[in-house]
């Protein structure tokens, strides 16, 4: 059966001094698709940043075992090459880097050995076909000039060359139109089916998950994760909102149950 | 209450009597007669040039030191002589060359064959041999390209007394002078009217001539529709001995006439660079400077250019990296003489481990250059903060009817980008490297690809070891 | 013969340009040196306290005069201090002006100079300022008359967390001259500033712009920014920008840009389409920069002063 991935045991994170993650436990194993879901401010991009170990964001407990190998000092480049991937929000515009240059610079990194550069070009285009992106982005300096929705495909055109086997994909969806969505879904699916890869998604919309097989979704507020159910707990949100569970956590907080 | 009067506190602060002026900085010995008669003598110049390096000697002992600029008393200028010295002696054998440079030789990975054919090069390959291998490319286009001392004394003798030293005069600057009085080696290049030369031309082995010297003479006339890219000083580190370079290069640019000049220089880290660079653009004609700073102790360097006939144009890109112990500044010059020039000056600079680097430039606009437009882009980049990184940028506009622009950036790598790049699985130093070699980019794409990929190892080696 | 530097730029360049200093020489540094005697007039803000001043400095044909000003703000309070320098329009003199400002720890000044003079005079201003922990400085300039005006601002960024402000407007014609230096030091820990110079220059005046942004050593987490814009109207008018930022401190931004040049044409055409003609469009876009600084003076009797002044100015030159 599926092997361990990732192994999130009572995380504690902090930024500058101010603790935005109370004791989060998840566990995601190969394969499965896990969405996080929550309000604003709940912590969900927090989650994403200190699981690739974004300096400024400190673990003040707890651990993250990946492969059952501990992370938690690890920095970011090695977290990559274990096989984490974090898809931002709103990726970086690096002037002066094409974004071809980038890919495969990490790619080798990751494996360890030069590819060559024909091997390389296929693959490319192969995911800029997928990903209906003209040939011309790849040879553009990384993210820079690119539009919300281009910078997002970008995202997703690292995902399926760095082929990692969990993806954390944040907010990917957001300020997408219905085709970019579109898009954007069957990258992430062809990922889901030729890598077998896990997937974390942090959304607080569903747009995304309906073209994608879901096997998790857990509700993340106030820096905790209140409930976790299968995939039709995404519609019971659609219908009840976030106040349902938000609301259940403080009385459970206060201690007064229901 | 108080009863500070108003004198009391305006006399320490604000003011400076101009009585105090301390910029009368006296050399005691100057650069002895003899010395100059016998260079004229080696050089077997015509008459007219030995008087007038006797003139540019007597100009060079009464000028003062620049009183702006990186401090240049790690120089003797009491004993400037020194410097002069023709250099006979070249590093010859790859045991002399200093260990820094040889150490870049190794990680740029350059093979051992290759490293010992470069190590003989003072002594085996003349300038003569270098040339003669390109002239034939380029000599059937009537082009003329040979070192400055055999164009004074063959068939383009008068053209080189017509041309020689007008543009940067011996009295422009204490430098200026000093190169007037001693300069020697150096290339003379014409390109005729309508001829457009394929391939760049290099000065790349000349500078290691024996005699050449660090007072090298660029001339370059390129005639009326012609078309030319020149290339100087590559990346190629010069283990000179001596710690003053003094060069000079002076550029025409004929009507409707192109010229591209890019220079990576790479001089080991005890040169004191004082190189003075100006260009002449006629009407139509197009100026384009490409320019890489990465070695020098010391630089001062500003290429100028002076858009004389209507509609000239000029870009100037450049990068300048100050690391450990360097203090370079750099720049740009350009006088719109005439309508509807135009001119972009670009430029990145990177100071790291305690670096100084300066940009600092001028452009000024004449009441003729109706029709101007000038574009100036300096963007600064500090890696740490023993470093130290000056913009010092002029204009000077006396027309109406001109278009101006300026901007200027300093900053630092964010660290966003670099936890970016990171959680792509690439190491910190990596990541650190590929986003100044990115911002470098202004200028690697505009240089041929050899030395695109030159210039980003050198930014790569000076990037080594810079966590931590 | 004396004479003597002032407005030095903090960082020397080629001599040639003529921007390193400026020369008070002769006639107008005697002056400054006998006016110098006298006594400062002082204000100051206790913690805590709210104070506003309007001072008028009115000079007089063939007078020269100067005038000190201490201001000092202390804890907590705010100081709002509006100067007028105005003379008769056809009036000849010298006025030199002091003022020292100092906030302390999170106080707040605001400083407004509206300099009115006559088309002969001259006039020196000098400004140096401090500023404490979390303090802030505001300060706002018009320079629309005189012959020729040299006017300084050296604030000293001190405090962690401070602020400074400058913003300045001028309208020069005829041959009228304004040589400026403004220098901002961060001297501590996430400190600000902002220099934005705006102006306009016709017939043959002549401008001289030299604005510092430095960041010493300590200054992490500062952040500093230099704007001008000049519109060029006048046909031999002259100006002159060097705007410098100098940087000991890697974890800092700075950025300077400055746009100079003759009115959009297509702005131009704009107005002109909707039934003006040319000049008065030219114009309206030179009064509407020198108007949207007059806007910030919060001192309605010196607003309506600067209106009437423009009106003024602009009918003459009608």
């Amino acid at each position: 059966m599926s092997e361990r991935l990732l192994d999130v045991e009572n995380l504690s994170v902090s930024v500058d001094g101010r603790e935005l993650l109370h004791g989060i436990d998840l566990h995601i194993k190969e394969g499965e698709t896990h969405v996080l879901m929550g309000p604003n401010g709940a912590g969900k991009s927090t989650l994403g940043y200190a699981l690739m170990g974004h300096p400024r964001y400190q673990i003040d407990g707890g651990q993250i075992l990946f492969r059952g190998k501990r992370l938690n000092e690890e920095t970011p480049d090695k977290r990559a090459k274990e096989g984490l991937f974090l898809s931002f929000q709103s990726p970086l515009e690096v002037p002066g880097l094409p974004l071809s240059t980038f890919i495969r610079n990490a790619l080798e990194q990751r494996r360890g050995s030069r590819i060559r550069l024909w091997d390389f070009q296929k693959e490319l285009q192969e995911a800029l076909n997928l990903l209906q992106m003209d040939g011309k982005y790849a040879e553009r300096e990384l993210n820079v000039g690119f539009s919300g929705g281009e910078k997002k495909k970008a995202e997703i055109l690292q995902l399926l060359l760095l082929k990692p086997s969990l993806a954390i994909l944040d907010e990917t969806d957001s300020g997408l139109d219905v085709d970019a969505v579109r898009t954007v879904s069957r990258g992430v699916e062809a990922y889901q089916k030729s890598q077998k890869g896990a997937l974390l998604i942090i959304t607080h919309s569903t747009g995304i998950l309906q073209e994608l097989h879901v096997d998790y979704t857990h509700i993340l507020a106030d820096g905790r994760i209140v409930k976790t159910g299968d995939a039709s707990l995404i519609g019971e949100i659609s219908k009840l909102g976030f106040e349902a569970y938000t609301g259940q956590e403080k009385q459970q907080a206060a201690g007064g149950g229901v | 209450m108080k009863d500070k009067t108003y004198v009391d506190d305006v006399d320490r602060s604000v003011y400076d009597i101009r009585n105090e002026d301390k910029d009368s900085y006296r050399i005691r010995e100057g650069l002895d007669r003899s010395v100059v008669e016998r260079i004229s003598e080696e050089k077997k110049d015509p008459e007219w040039m030995r008087q007038f390096r006797l003139q540019a000697l007597e100009i060079y002992n009464k000028m003062p030191l620049p009183d702006w600029g990186p401090p240049l008393d790690g120089l003797d200028m009491d004993h400037i002589a020194t410097y002069v010295r023709p250099n006979t002696k070249m590093a010859a054998k790859w045991s002399d060359v200093p260990k820094e440079i040889k150490d870049t030789f190794e990680q740029l990975g350059i093979p051992e064959a290759e490293r010992r054919s470069l190590a003989g090069v003072g002594a085996q390959y003349d300038s003569e041999l270098v040339y003669h291998s390109i002239r034939r490319e380029v000599a059937e286009q009537g082009v003329v390209y040979t070192d400055l001392e055999s164009a004074l004394l063959g068939e383009y003798g008068e053209m080189v007394r017509r041309h020689f030293m007008k543009l940067v005069t011996p009295s422009d600057h204490k430098f200026a002078a000093l190169h007037g009085a001693v300069w020697s080696g150096g290339s003379f290049v014409y390109v005729p009217p309508g001829v457009s030369v394929e391939i760049p031309l290099q000065s790349y082995f000349r500078l290691n001539a024996p005699g050449a010297g660090q007072f090298e003479h660029t001339l370059i006339i390129v005639d009326e529709g012609a078309d030319l890219h020149f290339i100087e000083g590559c990346s190629a580190p010069k283990y000179n001995v001596a710690n003053l370079h003094a060069g000079c290069v002076e550029l025409f640019v004929g009507k409707g006439a192109k010229l591209r000049y890019s220079t990576i220089e790479n001089w080991s880290k005890n040169m004191y660079n004082l190189n003075t660079k100006r260009a002449l653009v006629e009407e139509g004609g197009v100026m384009e400077w490409v320019s890489g700073s990465f070695g020098s102790r010391v630089s001062y360097l500003y290429p100028m250019t002076i858009l004389k006939g209507k509609g000239a144009r000029m870009e100037f890109t450049g990068i300048t990296f100050a690391g450990k112990g360097q203090n370079l500044d750099t720049g740009a010059k350009v006088v719109h003489a005439a309508p509807d020039t135009v001119s972009y000056i670009n430029t990145r600079s990177i100071s790291k481990s305690g670096g100084v680097s300066t940009f600092r430039s001028a452009v000024t606009i004449g009441k003729q250059a109706v029709g101007a437009k000038s574009a100036v882009s300096c963007q600064s980049l500090m890696l740490d903060s023993q470093s130290r990184s000056d913009t010092i940028p002029a204009m000077d506009i006396r027309t109406r009817h001109a278009d101006v622009g300026h901007e200027a950036r300093i900053g630092r790598i964010s660290d966003e980008a670099v936890f970016y790049l990171m959680s792509r699985g690439i190491p910190e130093e990596e990541a650190r490297a590929m986003i100044v070699s990115g911002f470098a980019d202004n200028v690697s794409k505009e240089l041929p690809l050899e030395y695109a990929v030159e210039m980003n190892n050198l930014i790569r080696l000076e990037m080594k070891g810079s966590i931590g | 013969m004396t004479e003597m530097k002032i407005n030095q730029l903090p960082v020397r360049t080629w001599n040639w340009l003529g921007m390193n200093e400026s020369l008070l020489k002769d006639r107008d540094l005697q002056l400054l040196e006998s006016a110098a005697a006298e006594k400062a007039a002082i204000l100051s803000a206790k913690p805590e306290e709210q104070i506003r001043r309007a001072f008028c400095f009115s000079c007089g044909e063939g007078e020269s005069k100067s005038q000190a000003v201490e201001l000092t703000a202390e804890e907590g309070s705010t100081l709002t201090v509006w100067m007028e320098i105005s003379s008769e329009r056809d009036a000849e003199g010298f006025f030199a002006l002091a003022t020292k400002i100092k906030a302390g720890r999170l106080a707040k000044v605001r400083l407004v100079q509206v300099q009115l003079l006559g088309e002969k005079y001259r006039f020196w201003n000098d400004i140096q300022a401090e500023c404490g922990e979390g303090a802030g400085v505001e300060l706002i300039q018009l320079f629309l008359g005189g012959a020729k005006t040299w006017a300084a601002f050296h604030n000293s960024l001190d405090g962690a967390e401070s602020s400074v402000s400058a913003e300045l407007g001028y309208w020069l014609r005829a041959d009228q001259r304004l040589d400026l230096n403004y220098v901002t030091l961060h001297k501590e820990e996430k400190t600000k500033s902002q220099i934005l110079a705006k102006g306009i220059l016709d017939e043959e005046a002549f401008k001289l712009f030299r604005g510092t942004i430095d960041f010493q050593t300590g200054s992490a987490g500062s952040e500093g920014a230099e704007t001008e814009e000049v519109l060029m109207l006048g046909e031999n008018a002259v100006n002159q920008t060097i705007p410098l930022i100098l940087c000991a401190e890697e974890d800092v931004q700075g950025s300077h840009g400055a746009t100079v040049g003759a009115p959009d044409e297509d702005v131009l055409f704009y107005l002109v389409s909707r039934g003006m003609e040319k000049p008065e469009a030219v114009n309206l876009l030179a009064r509407s920069r020198i108007e949207a600084l007059s806007a910030q003076i919060g001192n309605e009797a010196l607003e309506e002063k600067v209106h009437e002044y423009l009106e003024e100015m602009t009918q003459h030159a009608g």
